[in-house]
């Protein structure tokens, strides 16, 4: 009975306004006061923009004072108001009215306060200083009697109150839900609908009372709850499974006409409340396998009723396809007639219904690839459509059929799209999905290299194109070994053509560089000028990209080493002296590179490409050294249950073993299965697990390869699911059925979605069996773990790099040098062991300095028993002892350049204890600080005024490092708490390698060499990201050497040594 | 290039609608998230440009920064309205239709004059069919009530007396 009071009533005003208050809205009664209509009209009437600027100045001007006059009266104000938003929305500043909105608002009574909110409302937003001064107003009309007001103020609060205000507005507005008249109440819930969105920690407090309004006998007013209700199921579907039904029981009454008539759109009922429905149940049944069937008869409903060709009939019917699409399991039959549905998008010849349907077809080949079949010809079609917005979404669907038969068809017009564009955010977009595609899916690596290439030459002035190059850096670095010789040549022949050509962008031209730095064993002596002149010419231009000139010196000493270069041309176009270098580090870069030019030691040629499949663990090699060193004075190695160490210490280092014990077991059990263990696979074992996560995993298997896609075996490329000749003439058959007309045209786009849809259908073919199931899970499972993999990466390295500033904040609360030195070590150490990372690359790429020798060692730890580790332990403190006598000597001439080799030798000292921590090597780092104390103030600054520097190349690790080391060590222990602990600690692992080969030759210009050489593997990690210079130049200097060989170089540094001694 | 976005990243179903006239004068804005007046400017200005380019045969999408870009032309105005990029377009449309039928409905057979003039009642309308950026299921009886009741209201306070009995029987006062 109030109902129809009330609907008569309500039809009262329009038949007032339009009888008995002057006919329509229009009328000069309603309208707004004069100024404002004149002003408009004389703003429209203006030709010239200057000229409009000069009319709205005056009149801004002439606003302002009269708005701050005090005797204006109401209407005015709303007058002037009008004026000056219309002015904002010309684009001209008004902030010198904000106060009067603000006013107006305040005093204004009935369409003078809307007017005031109005304003404030678009002029102001919610985060505006001003709107604290309306909070208390807004509070006041809420808690009026009158309905206007409450209504205006619930739009006002909506649009106007910020987060801090909503505790204050709230429990208002909350009240309001139970407010007589509908019109209010469903404000109110709009108004909370809004404000949990800006807090929504509040709504947890509230959901009981807000759900009660569920059962509201207004739709809007229902509508409205569920806007709330479905932020909340957003939030946690799991939560809410119980409220599933009445949502059902809604949707049902909304399809059954249940409400009144008014309600409807074009025929049809409460669109919009249905697709909020559609888009609950949707989230709901992608939880629950028991909802999902309970509504799935509900949503076969919805899809056979909204079949007029009605706009929002498609709007709701989308709405249907994309909440069954995510539901668990749907029924077969559901997902036909959803098939028939997008059909029906896909052949309109509306193009917002096609995009539509695109959009759909996505969805629904997220389900089952399969059905994408049936649409081939639409989707060509849609791809040249001349509509770009189409045409993406095209590309989008195209990305979900890929697989490995059609990826190359795929990516061509992937690329062809990246090529046309001009939108430098869809074009980085699509190479990084060109990139994910080709590394997932590549049938064959030249392919994949084609096809990146051409990616980077296309997007190469995209500003995050370095994560596509390290992306391609990575994918070679990991399937190197497994190219073949003339895969590497032309990998070679390639990139040197690259390196050419002038136009190449820079992206490219880094891994060009990096390339042939990687390949460099295949390169011809004659080519050498090709290679060196093209890179110093790099070096001299004025552009010069920083990163890429690093590279640069790193390959082009990898081939001045590997002697892949004739050093008579590198010393010919190196000596020329109008490099325009800047940054220090990379003058001091080119200075080394000059002298390992000038220099003439044939360094042994160490084979490549040689796996070593056994190493000396003993060390036996060492024994001469070991016996010299013994004899000329340093202290024989003690077992360890023969020393003492201070509680600190050895609680420090016990923490630090443990959790290396932890991660080796699975290679202890393995070495104890035979015999010897195969370092690759080792640190193959560690790439692979995932420590933090798995580390039961990890030791339960040697080799954690589940869920990695083996694309390579011994024999070559292992594809992966394979080209089935079968499914491939089925989808030809198919598709020449289909096309008949024999129209050239028509072949072509038949051609295309032959090469496009070809896996899908092949799928299809195969999916009456069970079989294929298994087989699509397979890749689909290889493929997901293979996009995950990168991400495992940066997790770890993310906790190696926690790993580093913790340690190193230990070591600052350490108090004694000495102590700082050791527990330095165990960090390096245990850094070590945790990144595997970092120990693989020490383990597979060098063995040529005294320093790996700790590296070996480092591994012996690994593999080996305890006692054995002692008796390395022994060698090598004995092996130090020399190096020591060598430095002390050197440091009795006082000058500069010993004390900080006196530095040096204490980190060569820290690393060892590293290895393991022996009395003999603490008495000989006691002997030292007195060294350092003496030194140490006179180097202070010195060492501070470094420390800076490579904070300040901080943006560039590997650069900073190597110019932290190349001439002195940076990380000393007690400098180390200086600026940046993890800055001082990278430096100080960096300065070990580089300390010792420099204490072996002080005066020897192979300084230089060897200390770019020694510093590359610690720049290594942190390098990673990109160019990693040191992997290369490893693998050039040594990528796989023997014992023997290090064995020699050892002989060569201690030689040098002796006679330094002496 | 770069945006300020705003600070709280609230999701709405529609982030801003612009109504400008074929001659790319701007008729009316609304905003509903916070950007700066600077943002604002420059993001109307491009829009424009690029929705009065495209051939009436395209589709009313397009996709812009991070938004979607839905719109439709009626007579000599066009209604544009940004959406987040996973949004439901031809929902949007519809908003845009049925915002169109309720200005048609209030003015009798609306024009761009009609908005230009009573930009107001045009923006009344708007905050009564989208509620902070979200459609609100509601009749279309109800909107125009809740608009002319205000329309009442103005009636009282410039002649109060005669209006006044009306509203009460109403139960509005």
């Amino acid at each position: 009975m109030s109902d129809i009071v009330e609907k008569t009533l309500a039809s009262f005003p329009k038949f007032l306004s339009e009888s008995l208050l002057g006919g329509n809205c229009k009328s000069s009664q309603n309208a707004p006061p004069r100024g404002f209509q004149n002003f408009i009209k004389m703003v429209s009437s203006i030709g010239s923009k200057y000229d409009e600027e000069q009319i709205v100045c005056r009149e801004m001007q002439m606003l302002q004072k009269a708005l701050s006059q005090p005797n204006i009266s109401t209407p005015q104000q709303c007058d002037f108001l009008s004026r000056l938003v219309f002015c904002c929305m010309l684009g001209y500043d008004v902030s010198f009215c904000h106060i009067h909105a603000v006013k107006l608002a305040q005093k204004g009574t009935g369409i003078n306060k809307r007017i005031g909110y109005m304003s404030v409302a678009l002029l102001l937003h919610e985060d505006h200083e001003m709107i604290v001064l309306l909070i208390n107003t807004i509070q006041k009309d809420l808690k009026s009697s009158n309905v206007l007001d409450n209504y205006v103020a619930l739009t006002a609060a909506s649009q106007l109150v910020n987060t801090e205000s909503i505790p204050l507005i709230l429990p208002l507005v909350l009240e309001k839900l139970k407010h007589p008249r509908e019109l209010v109440r469903a404000r109110a819930a709009q108004c909370l609908h809004r404000m949990f969105i800006r807090a929504p920690s509040l709504l947890q407090h509230h959901q009981s009372t807000i759900q009660v309004s569920l059962s509201d006998r207004d739709p809007s007013v229902i509508s409205a709850v569920l806007h709330i209700l479905s932020l909340l199921i957003q939030e946690s579907p799991e939560k809410h499974l119980p409220l599933g039904e009445s949502f059902i029981q809604i949707l049902q009454q909304v399809i059954n006409r249940t409400f009144p008539a008014v309600y409807e759109y074009h025929n049809i009922p409460l669109p919009w409340m249905q697709i909020q429905l559609l888009r609950i149940l949707g989230l709901l049944g992608s939880v629950s396998e028991s909802l999902s069937c309970q509504m799935q008869p509900l949503l076969s409903e919805v899809l056979r009723r909204n079949k007029v060709r009605e706009n929002m009939a498609y709007a709701v019917l989308y709405e249907c396809i994309i909440a069954i699409t995510s539901m668990k399991q749907p029924h077969p039959d559901l997902l036909n007639e959803v098939s028939t549905c997008v059909a029906r998008f896909l052949k309109s010849p509306s193009h917002n219904l096609r995009y539509l349907g695109i959009k759909a077809l996505t969805a629904l080949i997220g389900v089952d690839p399969v059905y994408a079949t049936s649409h081939q010809l639409t989707v060509v079609e849609c791809l040249d459509e001349e509509d770009e917005a189409i045409q993406r979404k095209t590309l989008m669907l195209l990305q979900g059929i890929a697989n490995s038969a059609n990826v190359q068809a795929i990516c061509v017009k992937l690329l062809e799209q990246v090529n046309k564009s001009t939108d430098i955010y869809f074009k980085m977009e699509t190479a990084h999905r060109i990139a994910q595609l080709v590394e997932k899916l590549s049938p064959d690596v030249r392919w994949y290299i084609e096809t990146m290439h051409s990616v980077l030459l296309h997007v190469s002035d995209s500003p995050k194109i370095d994560q596509l190059t390290a992306t391609v850096i990575k994918f070679i670095e990991n399937s190197f070994e497994q190219f073949d010789e003339t895969f590497q040549l032309y990998l070679l022949v390639k990139y040197l053509g690259c390196l050419q050509e002038k136009t190449t962008p820079t992206p490219v031209l880094k891994l060009a560089v990096w390339i042939i730095g990687k390949t460099s064993q295949n390169l011809k002596s004659e080519e050498s000028s090709r290679v060196v002149s093209p890179m110093v010419d790099m070096l001299s231009r004025p552009d010069l990209d920083e990163e890429l000139c690093t590279l640069v010196f790193s390959v082009l000493m990898t081939l001045v080493v590997r002697e892949a270069v004739s050093t008579d041309d590198c010393s010919r176009l190196l000596n020329c002296d109008n490099l325009p270098l800047k940054a220090a580090y990379l003058k001091q870069k080119l200075k080394e590179l000059r002298q390992l030019v000038k220099l003439s030691i044939k360094f042994p040629r160490l084979q490549t490409g040689h796996q070593v499949k056994t190493r000396d663990f003993t060390l036996s090699f060492l024994d001469d050294d070991v016996a010299m060193a013994i004899e000329s004075g340093a202290a024989p190695y003690r077992p360890k249950t023969l020393r003492q160490q201070d509680v600190t210490n050895s609680r420090l280092s016990e923490a630090v073993y443990e959790s290396v014990y932890q991660q080796i077991s699975p290679a202890k059990s393995s070495s104890t299965q035979h015999g010897s263990v195969v370092l690759s696979d080792l640190s193959e074992n560690s790439l692979n697990s995932d420590k933090t996560e798995h580390p039961s995993q990890s030791r339960s298997t040697g080799l954690n390869l589940s869920g990695v896609r083996r694309v390579w075996g011994q024999d070559g490329l292992i594809s992966v699911d394979g080209l089935d000749a079968d499914g491939d003439r089925i989808t030809g058959s198919k598709s020449s059925t289909q096309g008949s007309d024999g129209d050239d045209k028509t072949k072509e786009k038949h051609q295309l979605a032959q090469a496009l849809f070809e896996g899908v259908s092949t799928q299809q073919a195969a999916a009456s069996s069970k079989k294929s199931w298994f087989t699509e899970d397979s890749v689909q499972l290889g493929s997901d773990d293979q996009s995950n993999l990168p991400k495992c990466d940066e997790s770890k390295w993310r906790a190696i790099h926690q790993e580093h500033q913790s340690v190193s904040k230990q070591e600052d609360s350490l108090p004694s040098n000495q102590s700082a030195a050791s527990a330095m070590s165990h960090d390096q150490m245990s850094a070590n062991e945790i990144s595997p990372e970092l120990s693989s690359v020490h383990q597979d790429h060098h063995s040529f300095s005294y320093h790996d020798c700790l590296y070996v060692n480092q591994s012996v730890d690994v593999a080996v028993s305890h006692d054995e580790k002692n008796l390395l332990a022994n060698e090598i403190s004995s092996v130090l002892s020399v190096v020591n006598q060598g430095t002390n000597c050197q440091w009795e001439q006082g000058s500069d350049k010993t004390c900080d080799s006196e530095r040096r030798e204490v980190w060569v000292e820290g690393g060892a204890s590293g290895v393991e921590c022996t009395d003999s090597v603490k008495v000989r780092i006691s002997e030292t600080p007195s060294h350092i104390n003496d030194s140490g103030d006179g180097l202070h600054s010195h060492h501070h005024s470094r420390q800076m520097q490579a904070d300040s190349l901080l943006s560039d690790p590997s650069t900073a490092l190597f110019s932290g080391l190349a001439s002195q060590p940076s990380g000393e222990p007690e400098n180390s708490s200086l600026s940046d602990p993890s800055t001082a600690l990278f430096s100080g692992l960096a300065s070990q390698p580089s300390g010792e080969p420099e204490n072996s030759s002080l005066s020897d210009p192979s300084t230089a060499l060897f200390s770019g050489l020694a510093s590359q593997p610690s720049g290594e990690p942190e390098n990673s990201s990109l160019s990693d210079p040191s992997t290369d130049l490893f693998s050039g200097l040594a990528s796989k050497p023997s014992v023997e060989q290090s064995k020699l170089l050892i002989r060569y540094i201690l030689t040098e040594k002796e006679k330094m001694v002496k | 290039m770069e945006l300020n976005f705003p600070r709280n990243e609230s999701i709405l179903e529609i982030q801003f609608m612009l109504l400008f006239s074929r001659q790319g004068k701007l008729r009316l804005q609304k905003w509903y998230n916070a950007y700066s007046q600077k943002d604002k400017k420059k993001m109307s200005r491009e829009l424009i440009s690029t929705i009065l380019s495209r051939r009436s045969k395209m589709c009313n999408i397009l996709e812009y920064r991070e938004f979607k870009i839905v719109y439709k032309r009626y007579a000599s105005l066009y209604f544009c309205v940004a959406v987040e990029a996973d949004d439901n377009e031809l929902i949007t449309l519809e908003i845009i239709h049925r915002y169109v039928e309720l200005l048609d409905k209030y003015f009798g057979s609306v024009c761009e004059l009609d908005i230009i003039f009573n930009f107001e009642k045009a923006y009344y309308i708007l905050d009564e069919l989208l509620v902070g950026g979200e459609i609100q299921e509601t009749s279309k009886k109800n909107i125009i009530r809740a608009v002319t009741a205000q329309d009442m209201l103005q009636e009282e306070t410039e002649n109060p007396r005669s209006t006044q009995g009306v509203l009460e029987e109403m139960g509005l006062a």
